[in-house]
C-alpha cells in the first residue's frame, strides 16, 4: 500500500517532533497533542495510519482507538500505538483490539518508517 | 452320634433275623429228627417185643416139652411102680402142658405156618396126652402089664414122636423167625444209632452256635457298656444313677475325684448323706425335696454349692427321672454342671456394674460416702466383714484412713475409729506394706503378723484373714483399700483377683478424670488461642461443609455464627473465576482428594454481599492416617492488595513518566546520530552515539527493575505456549548477532534434535539473549561463543560457552543476585544493569527448571538453564487415539485413575515429563493396555471399578509383568499391603501426603531408573 499522509497523536510535544523529523522527508505528517484533537483530525486530514499514544491526560489512547473505529469516517484508518506501556499485562490490553500493531517507546527514530511499513505489511 | 447309632441299630437288625431263622430251623430240624428218632425207637421197641414174644414161643415150645417129658417120665414111673406118688407130679406136670400149649398158640397167632403146626401140636400133644392118660388108668385098673402092652404098640411109639417132631418143628421155625426179627430188629437198630449219631452232632453244632451268638452279644453288651461308662466317668459334669427311693447306686469318676471319694465308699447309701451335701443340711433337704419330684416324674433342681478338694464350686444341679417302657419311674439321674467360673465372672461383672454406677454418681471416688459404698460392696461380695481406704498424704509422706466400712453385726467399730485415728509410715503396717511393694498383700492372720501396729485390736475383736490392694493413678500408688475376715484364711486367688478389679477400676476411673480435665483445659487453651487470632478459621466436614467458624472468621464474614455452621464451604469463597465447576476448581479438588490448597488470590462473600480478599490455606486433617474433615485458615489481605496495588501503580506511572523523557532523549540522539539535522563532525557523532546507547541501558535498566519487582511481588506472568527450541535460539542468535559482529566474536549454534518446550517465548529470548549477550561482552575478540541445545532426560539444556575470564569460585554465590555483577566496574565498562542474571534466573525457575554456571578460571565460562520438555499437549492431543502407535523411543506412563479430576491434575503434574501417556479409568481397561502397550511405569490409583488395583497388581504379578509401578492412592497402606503392591521397581505414595513435587520427583526417579537400565542392557 502507499503511504502518503500520517497523524501523530501524543501529549508530549517533543516526542511529537522527534517522529515527525523522523517520518517527515517519505510522509506528509500532521500532528495531535489529544485524543480529542486526533479525533477532529482524522476526521478531517483522512491519514493513511496514525500512531497513537496510549498514556494521554483527558481521553486516553484506548478511548481515543474506540472512538476512531466507532466513527464511520475514520474506522478503516489502521492504527498502530507507540507506548511506553509494553509491559506483560499491559500488552494483554491490546488483545482483542482493532490495531495494526505496537510499537515500543523509546523507538529508533532511523528505523521506525520501516518498522511501521512491517506492521502495516503483515496486517 | 446319633447317626452312628442308628446306623449300627440297622446294621443289627438283619443279623438278629438271620440268627433266629438259624436258631428256629436248628430247632425245626432237632425236632425233625427227634421225631424220626422216636419213632425208630418205637418201631425197635416194637422190634423187640416180637423178639421176646419169639423167645418166650421158643421157651413155651420147650417148656411144653419139659412138660411133657416130666410127664412121660412121671407117668413112666407110675407104670414101672405103681406107686401112686408119682401121679401127683404126673398130674401137676400134664396139667401145665395144656395151658401152656393154649398160650403157645395164642402167641404164635401171627404166624399161618406156626399157627398151623401149633394146631397140629395141640392135637397131637392131646392125643398124646390121651395115649398117657390111658396108660395110667390102664395101670391103675390093670396093672403094669396091660399098661406096657399099650406101651409096646407101634402108635405108642409114634405118638411120642409124632408129638416130638411136631414140637422140634415148630421150635425150629420159631428160631428161624426169631433170627429173622433179630437181624431185623439189628438193621432197625444201627438206623438208629445213626440218626442218633446225627441228632447228637446237631445238637453239639447247635449248643456251638448258640454259645457262639451268647458269647458275642456278651461281649458286645460288654463293650457297649464300658463305653457309656468311659463316657459317664469322663464327662465333665457330675452324673450318677439313685434309685427311685434315693439311694445312690452309680456316680461318674468327675464327681468322685471332685471330693477324692471311692465308688464304694458312697454307693448304697441314700444320696443326701453322701459326701457331696452333707456340709449343708438346707441343701439336704432341697435335695430330699428333688428326689422326691422326680420320683413322680417332674425334673427337679437347685443351685447347690460342692465343697470340692480345690475350694467350693456353685454347681446348676437337677435331678431327671428315667422311666421303662410302661412309663414307671426306674431310676433317677442326678446331674451337675460347674459353673463356677460362670457364677465368678457374673460376680465380677455385677460388681464392676454396681462400681461403675457408684463411680459415675460422683466425681471423686474417694469422696466419704462413695468409697464407703464401694466398701461396702467389697465386703459383701467376697463376704468378709470389714473394709478401709488409706490415702497417701504426700506433703508428710504418711498414710492415713480416710474411709472405714464393717459388717454392723460385728461390731468392729472400734477397729474402724482406731484405724481413723492411725497415721502410717510407708512400710509399717498393711497398708504401708503394700504402698511400698506397690501390689496386693495378703496375711492369713493378722494376729500372727509382725508388721501389725492394731494387732492389739485385732485379736480382741476376732479379726484374722487380711488382704490389701493398691489404687494406681498413672502407675503411681495414691491409696490402699484392706479387707478383715473373722476367720482365718490362705490366700484365695478369687478374692484377690476380685478386689484387685475393683482397686484399678477406681485408679482408672481417677486417670480418666485427670485426663478428661486435663483435655478440657486442651480444649479451652485452643478455643482461646483460635478465639483470638485474628485469621479466621473454618473446620469443614468430609463433605465441605462448615462445622466450626471461629470468632475472626465471623467476624470476617459479618455475620453470626450459626448462619456459617453447615453451609458449603463454596458459599462462602469466591474464586477470581466465576467458573467453579470441580475440573477448575482446585479447591473442589482439593476437598475431593484430600491434597491442600493454598491461594491469594480468593475472596470471602461477605453477608453484606462485598468480596474480601483473602489469603487462605487448605489442609485436611488426619486421623490415624486418614483424612477426618479438614481445616481452612484465611487472612484478610485487603489492606496488602491494596498496598501492593497502590505500588503497582506507583511503578507502572514512574516507568511512563521515565520512559517518556528517554523516548524524546533516545530519539533526539537517533536523529542526529542519523544524520536528520545535518552531517555531524566525527566527534559530535561519537558524543551523540554514547548519548544514545546510555539512553538504550537506561530504558533496560527501568525495563529490569519493572521485571525483578513483578518478580519479587510473584506478578511475573508466563504466556506458556509450546516453542521450538530452534527458533528460539535462532532468533537469540540473530538478535545479538549484531553484537558479536561489532565485538568481533564468533557465534556458533549447535542444536543436537529439533526439541519443544513449553514456555514464555519471550521471556525465554530474554533469558538467552542475557546469557549470550554476556558472553560476547567478557569473550575477546576472535574468540568464539557456542551456543548448545541438547536433550537431558525430561529437560532440554541450553547451553552458552566463553572462553572468558572465568568467574573466581567465591564469587559464584553471589552471581545470580540482584546488583552483583561480579566487578561492579563492570556494570559501566560492560553496559549491562546488573539485574540479567537474577530475571534469567527467576525466569528459567518460573519455568520448572533451573540454571547455573561452569566456570574455570581464566579458561572460560558456560552459563547453562534447563527448561521441562514438553509432553501434556502432545497427550491432550494424542494419547488415547494413538495409544497403539509404535514406540517413539519416550518413555510411557499408563495412568490409572477412575477419577477425572484427579486424573486431569495427575497430567497436568506430570506435563513437565516429556513422556507418553496411556490412560485407563477402570481395572480392565488398565489390564488391557498394560498388556498391549507394554509401558514403562503404571501410576495406580486403588480403588477402582469392577477390577481393583489390589487384584490388577496380582493378575499382572500372575502375568510375570515387570513395569515398574508407582502406587499412588489416597489412604496410608500397611507395610503388608506395600509387599503385595510390587511389580517391577516399585514405590508407593499417600496422596493427602505427597506435595506435587515430590510426585514428579518421584515420577522421574522411577524413570531415569529404568532409563539407566536400559542404557545399561
Amino acid at each position: 500500500m502507499s503511504l502518503n499522509k500520517v497523524l501523530i497523536v501524543d501529549d508530549d510535544a517533543n516526542i511529537r517532533t522527534i517522529a515527525q523529523i523522523s517520518l517527515e522527508d517519505s510522509l506528509n505528517v500532521v500532528l495531535a497533542g489529544s485524543g480529542s484533537e486526533a479525533l477532529e483530525v482524522a476526521a478531517r486530514e483522512k491519514p493513511d495510519f496514525i500512531l497513537l499514544d496510549r498514556m494521554m491526560p483527558g481521553m486516553d489512547g484506548l478511548e481515543t482507538l474506540s472512538r476512531l473505529k466507532q466513527d464511520d469516517n475514520t474506522k478503516s484508518i489502521p492504527i498502530i500505538f507507540l507506548t511506553a506501556k509494553i509491559q506483560g499485562h499491559e500488552m494483554a490490553d491490546y488483545n482483542g483490539l482493532d490495531v495494526a500493531g505496537v510499537l515500543a517507546k523509546p523507538f529508533d527514530p532511523m528505523t521506525l518508517l520501516d518498522d511501521i511499513r512491517k506492521i502495516l505489511e503483515n496486517r | 452320634m446319633s447317626l452312628a447309632a442308628n446306623k449300627s441299630n440297622s446294621s443289627r437288625r438283619p443279623v438278629k433275623v438271620v440268627l433266629c431263622l438259624a436258631l428256629f430251623s436248628i430247632i425245626l430240624l432237632l425236632i425233625g429228627c427227634g421225631f424220626v428218632l422216636y419213632q425208630n425207637q418205637e418201631k425197635l421197641y416194637r422190634q423187640r417185643q416180637i423178639v421176646q414174644r419169639s423167645r418166650e414161643v421158643i421157651s413155651r415150645i420147650q417148656y411144653i416139652l419139659i412138660d411133657l417129658k416130666d410127664a412121660e417120665n412121671w407117668q413112666r414111673g407110675y407104670l414101672v411102680t405103681g406107686k401112686d406118688k408119682y401121679l401127683v407130679p404126673y398130674a401137676k406136670a400134664r396139667e401145665r402142658i395144656l395151658p401152656s400149649l393154649k398160650n403157645l398158640q395164642e402167641s404164635i397167632t401171627d404166624n399161618q405156618t406156626q399157627k398151623q403146626l401149633g394146631d397140629r401140636l395141640e392135637s397131637a400133644v392131646k392125643e398124646r396126652l390121651f395115649e398117657l392118660d390111658d396108660t395110667v388108668a390102664e395101670r391103675q385098673n390093670n396093672g403094669f402089664a396091660a399098661a406096657s402092652k399099650i406101651m409096646d404098640k407101634r402108635v405108642w411109639q409114634g405118638a411120642r414122636d409124632k408129638t416130638r417132631l411136631l414140637i422140634s418143628h415148630l421150635k425150629t421155625n420159631e428160631e428161624q423167625l426169631l433170627q429173622t426179627k433179630i437181624s431185623k430188629l439189628e438193621q432197625e437198630a444201627a438206623l438208629c444209632l445213626i440218626l442218633i449219631e446225627v441228632f447228637s452232632f446237631l445238637i453239639v453244632i447247635l449248643g456251638l452256635v448258640a454259645s457262639a451268638t451268647v458269647l458275642a452279644l456278651w461281649s458286645r453288651k460288654e463293650r457297649a457298656e464300658r463305653k457309656f461308662r468311659a463316657v459317664f466317668d469322663q464327662t465333665l459334669e457330675f452324673i450318677g444313677i439313685v434309685s427311685p427311693d434315693g439311694i445312690l447306686v452309680d456316680v461318674n469318676k468327675t464327681a468322685l475325684n471332685a471330693i477324692g471319694a471311692e465308688l464304694k465308699d458312697v454307693t448304697g447309701k441314700p444320696f443326701w448323706e453322701t459326701p457331696w451335701w452333707t456340709h449343708s443340711p438346707k441343701e439336704q433337704e432341697l435335695l430330699k425335696e428333688s428326689i422326691k419330684e422326680a420320683r413322680n416324674g417332674s425334673t427337679a433342681g437347685f443351685e447347690a454349692s460342692h465343697i470340692t478338694e480345690s475350694g467350693p464350686i456353685t454347681v446348676d444341679f437337677s435331678i431327671n427321672p428315667v422311666r421303662d417302657e410302661d412309663g414307671k419311674v426306674i431310676l433317677l439321674v442326678p446331674e451337675g454342671r460347674n459353673i463356677s467360673d460362670r457364677k465368678k465372672l457374673e460376680t465380677v461383672q455385677i460388681v464392676s456394674y454396681k462400681l461403675g454406677q457408684i463411680l459415675e454418681a460422683e466425681d471423686n471416688p474417694l469422696k466419704g460416702e462413695i468409697i464407703q459404698e464401694i466398701l461396702q460392696l467389697a465386703c459383701q461380695t467376697i463376704h468378709w466383714e470389714y473394709g478401709g481406704l488409706w490415702r497417701v498424704d504426700e506433703k508428710n509422706n504418711r498414710l492415713f484412713c480416710a474411709s472405714t466400712w464393717s459388717e454392723s453385726s460385728c461390731n468392729l467399730s472400734e477397729f474402724e475409729n482406731i484405724s481413723k485415728d492411725l497415721n502410717l509410715q510407708p512400710g509399717i503396717g498393711l497398708p504401708g506394706q503394700v504402698y511400698v511393694e506397690e501390689k496386693s498383700v495378703w496375711l492369713a492372720d493378722v494376729c500372727l503378723s509382725s508388721n501389725f501396729p492394731r494387732a492389739k485390736y485385732a485379736v480382741r475383736l476376732g479379726l484374722h484373714a487380711a488382704v490389701a490392694v493398691p489404687i494406681k493413678v498413672a502407675g503411681k500408688v495414691i491409696g490402699v483399700m484392706e479387707f478383715f475376715s473373722l476367720q482365718i484364711f490362705s490366700p484365695q486367688s478369687e478374692t484377690i483377683n476380685l478386689i484387685e478389679s475393683i482397686g484399678n477400676q477406681i485408679g482408672l476411673y481417677l486417670e480418666s478424670k485427670i485426663m478428661e480435665r486435663e483435655s478440657a483445659d486442651l480444649q479451652d487453651q485452643l478455643l482461646s488461642i483460635l478465639s483470638n487470632m485474628n485469621d479466621g478459621v473454618f473446620q469443614l466436614n468430609d463433605s465441605g461443609q462448615v462445622i466450626y467458624a471461629n470468632p475472626a472468621a465471623i467476624t470476617m464474614i459479618g455475620c453470626f455464627s450459626d448462619q456459617v455452621i453447615g453451609k458449603e464451604i463454596h458459599e462462602l469463597i469466591r474464586h477470581e473465576q466465576d467458573d467453579c465447576s470441580i475440573q477448575s476448581c482446585a479447591l473442589k479438588q482439593a476437598i475431593i482428594s484430600g491434597l491442600t490448597y493454598r491461594s491469594e488470590t480468593d475472596f470471602l462473600l461477605r453477608m453484606d454481599n462485598t468480596l474480601l480478599p483473602i489469603e487462605q490455606s487448605y489442609a485436611p486433617v488426619l486421623k490415624h492416617g486418614k483424612a477426618s474433615g479438614s481445616v481452612l485458615t484465611f487472612r484478610d489481605i485487603s489492606k496488602r492488595k491494596e498496598a501492593e496495588k497502590r505500588v503497582s501503580e506507583f511503578y507502572s506511572i514512574v516507568s511512563h513518566e521515565l520512559r517518556t523523557p528517554l523516548t524524546s532523549i533516545r530519539g533526539a540522539f537517533g536523529l542526529l546520530e542519523g544524520g536528520k539535522a545535518g552531517e555531524l563532525s566525527p566527534k559530535a557523532q561519537h558524543l551523540v552515539s554514547v548519548g544514545r546507547t546510555e539512553s538504550e541501558r537506561l530504558v533496560r535498566l527501568i525495563n529490569d527493575i519493572l521485571d525483578i519487582r513483578k518478580i519479587e511481588a510473584g506478578q511475573l506472568e508466563l504466556k506458556i505456549r509450546e516453542i521450538e527450541a530452534t527458533n528460539l535460539l535462532t532468533e537469540a542468535v540473530t538478535n545479538l548477532n549484531p553484537l558479536a559482529l561489532e565485538a568481533g566474536v564468533k557465534l556458533s549454534l549447535n542444536i543436537e534434535k529439533e526439541e519443544k518446550i513449553l514456555g514464555d517465548k519471550d521471556r525465554l529470548l530474554q533469558v538467552l539473549t542475557n546469557l549470550i549477550s554476556n558472553a560476547i561482552k567478557y569473550s575477546e575478540p576472535e574468540s568464539c561463543v557456542n551456543v548448545l541445545v541438547r536433550r537431558n532426560l525430561a529437560y532440554l539444556r541450553f547451553s552458552v560457552s566463553d572462553k572468558g575470564p572465568g568467574i573466581r569460585p567465591s564469587d559464584l554465590n553471589k552471581l545470580f543476585r540482584m546488583f552483583q555483577q561480579v566487578d561492579s566496574s563492570d556494570t559501566r565498562q560492560k553496559g549491562g544493569t546488573g539485574l540479567g542474571l537474577a530475571t534469567s534466573k527467576s525466569i528459567v525457575e518460573l519455568h520448572g527448571g533451573k540454571i547455573g554456571v561452569d566456570t574455570e578460571l581464566n579458561k572460560g565460562s558456560t552459563f547453562w538453564f534447563e527448561i521441562p520438555l514438553t509432553g501434556q499437549k502432545k497427550t491432550k492431543e494424542e494419547n488415547i487415539s494413538n495409544s497403539n502407535k509404535a514406540p517413539s523411543g519416550q518413555p510411557r506412563i499408563l495412568i490409572v485413575e477412575d477419577d477425572l479430576a484427579t486424573r486431569e491434575i495427575m497430567l497436568q503434574q506430570l506435563s513437565a515429563l516429556d513422556v507418553d501417556f496411556l490412560l485407563a479409568a477402570d481395572g480392565n481397561q488398565a489390564l488391557d493396555m498394560a498388556r498391549t502397550n507394554n509401558p514403562d511405569l503404571i501410576i495406580l490409583d486403588l480403588g477402582l471399578p469392577n477390577i481393583d488395583g489390589f487384584e490388577v497388581v496380582n493378575i499382572l504379578k500372575n502375568e510375570r509383568n515387570k513395569t515398574a509401578l508407582l502406587v499412588y492412592t489416597a489412604r496410608d497402606l500397611t507395610n503388608d499391603e506395600k509387599v503385595n503392591l510390587q511389580l517391577g521397581i516399585s514405590e508407593h505414595l499417600t496422596k493427602s501426603r505427597t506435595s506435587e513435587s515430590e510426585f514428579l520427583q518421584k515420577v522421574r526417579l522411577l524413570l531415569d531408573g529404568l532409563l539407566e537400565n536400559k542404557n545399561l542392557a
